[in-house]
């Protein structure tokens, strides 16, 4: 069943640690449903960051726009607590995810973890002294890529890469592009697989996508990017690929594989404008792979979703390589108009 | 008639008492089995500690009562010690060997929950082998007192 921002908000809250989750219970629902994420930090206040800046909380559910004293703070004892409640009181079951520094939730809401980091051979083995907890709350906003479909048009079939500052809205974006796709709202239904590898798209839990994705998408729950383009490839035969977050050049290649067997791929990147993306070798990689025709560039968090542009990425890419321009923030050629 | 009532009543509070031990030695061996059990669901599945003591709980009632109250939405680490503290099954030192484990319980990595079983399989081990010599030496001598105090009881009487 679809769950309102409010009743995403209290599944989320009610995940945290007793003292803490009763107050953030007791918001009232116009809050609950502006809240990006909720932040606990180790002696520190906790923190509600919305749009439009960051808010606290008094013990007794008061909320404040500026810090002073006697707020509700974060206990080590909270975080210790609402880590096992989060993990479902299993920490083993979650041990890859923590080594990676972020848990999901079921419904997609994600948790950033900090503590200090446990070495074993140069790498991470396991993080202990939990300080910060920083949770993220997923939205399901249906229809909020319809402006994004209708500019990219037939051009989606070659590829879209989503480009936008944290919080900007990408996941969400790509959780309902992946829905209109596969449920037949753009002409006819298209067979999609979602690549979700931290869980974020589906926000599957026990097994079962807890979003809207549509009639047709196939879920590859926790796979690593590279290993589930290639299985979704193989297994599915897919017509969109949808993933979030590419980066390394495993996924890279693993992308190639994908845009030469004749599946679309749509997913994200971090870049908080234009220039900065240009400027991401990542970017070069992806570009150069030929699975992105289009590059559609978000706006900053406080107006979260909102398209500022839409760029051939055969463009993007000649001036990246060809025009040093490019690199110092020189114009590149749009698809359309945007705002 | 009433001397057969007393010897019958004697020979049944023996009996009961024997029963007792019988009954500790076959739920010291069950929570060894759940612990196994455990073992293999942390080592190859990763299932959380409510899906493993829901998995499980066949033989223990208060692993059921455990699952029931998770399930409800109570937090596992209070759904356990409140099973274990209402359960008949379990008393003294068993009990608090129970407590030890489930606060423990799914709070560390694999390697250290395969330890904290391990530990706790080992100290199991050792209550379990005295319930077995406590059955051996005192459930026969239960029921023959329990039979001798009815019949002494009786004589006492008559």
């Amino acid at each position: 069943m679809e769950q309102t921002m409010e009743e995403r908000f209290d599944t989320a809250a009610g995940a945290l640690c007793a003292r803490i989750s009763r107050v953030l219970l007791g918001l009232p629902p116009a809050l609950k449903r502006e809240v990006q994420e909720i932040g606990l930090r180790a002696g520190q206040p906790v923190t509600l960051c919305c749009a439009r800046g960051i808010y606290f909380l008094t013990p007794g559910g008061r909320v404040l726009c500026c810090p002073q004293a006697g707020l509700l703070t974060a206990e080590q004892g909270d975080l210790a607590e609402s880590l096992q409640r989060l993990c479902g009181y299993s920490v083993y079951s979650c041990q890859e995810e923590l080594r990676e520094g972020y848990l999901t939730l079921p419904g997609g809401h994600r948790v950033g973890v900090a503590g200090t980091a446990v070495l074993q051979d140069g790498r991470i083995a396991a993080l202990r002294e939990v300080s910060a907890l920083n949770l993220r709350l997923s939205r399901e906003v249906k229809g909020c890529a319809s402006e994004l479909l209708k500019r990219a048009g037939p051009s989606l079939k070659g590829g879209l890469l989503l480009a936008g500052p944290p919080a900007s809205g990408k996941t969400t974006l790509l959780r309902d592009i992946a829905r209109q796709l596969s449920a037949g709202l753009l002409g006819r239904v298209h067979k999609v697989a979602v690549v979700d590898e931290r869980g974020e798209i589906a926000g599957a839990g026990r097994g079962l996508p807890q979003n809207d994705l549509g009639l047709c998408c196939d879920v590859l729950n926790g796979y690593p990017k590279a290993a589930g383009i290639l299985q979704a490839v193989r297994a599915f035969s897919p017509e969109f690929i949808v993933c979030d977050e590419l980066g390394g050049g495993e996924e890279a290649a693993a992308v190639a594989q994908g845009v030469n067997a004749g599946a679309a791929l749509v997913t994200s990147i971090h870049a908080g404008s234009l220039e900065e993306l240009a400027c991401r070798s990542q970017t070069t990689v992806l570009l150069e792979t030929g699975a992105f025709s289009t590059v559609a560039l978000l706006g900053p968090r406080e107006t979260p979703g909102r398209l500022c542009g839409l760029y051939k990425a055969g463009d993007l890419l000649a001036q990246i390589h060809g025009d040093p321009s490019a690199r110092r923030g020189g114009k590149l050629c749009r698809i359309s108009g945007v705002a | 008639m009433g001397i057969l009532l007393l010897v019958a009543a004697g020979s049944f509070a023996g009996f009961q008492e024997s029963h007792k031990l019988t009954q500790r030695e076959k739920n010291l061996e069950a929570f060894l089995r759940f612990l196994q059990n455990a073992e293999t669901e942390i080592r190859y599945s990763a299932l959380p500690v409510a899906g493993v003591v829901a998995r499980h709980s066949g033989e223990l009632p208060f692993l059921r009562r455990c699952a029931a109250l998770c399930r409800e939405g109570e937090g596992f680490t209070g759904a356990w010690e409140r099973a274990v503290r209402e359960s008949p099954d379990f008393t003294g030192e068993d009990e608090a060997l129970l407590l030890r484990f489930g606060r423990g319980f799914g709070a560390t990595d694999v390697e250290g929950q395969l330890a904290h079983c391990q530990l706790t399989k080992g100290l199991l081990a050792q209550r379990l082998a005295e319930a077995r010599e406590e059955k051996k030496q005192k459930a026969r001598l239960y029921q023959m007192l329990g039979v001798l105090g009815g019949l002494g009881t009786a004589l006492l009487l008559c």
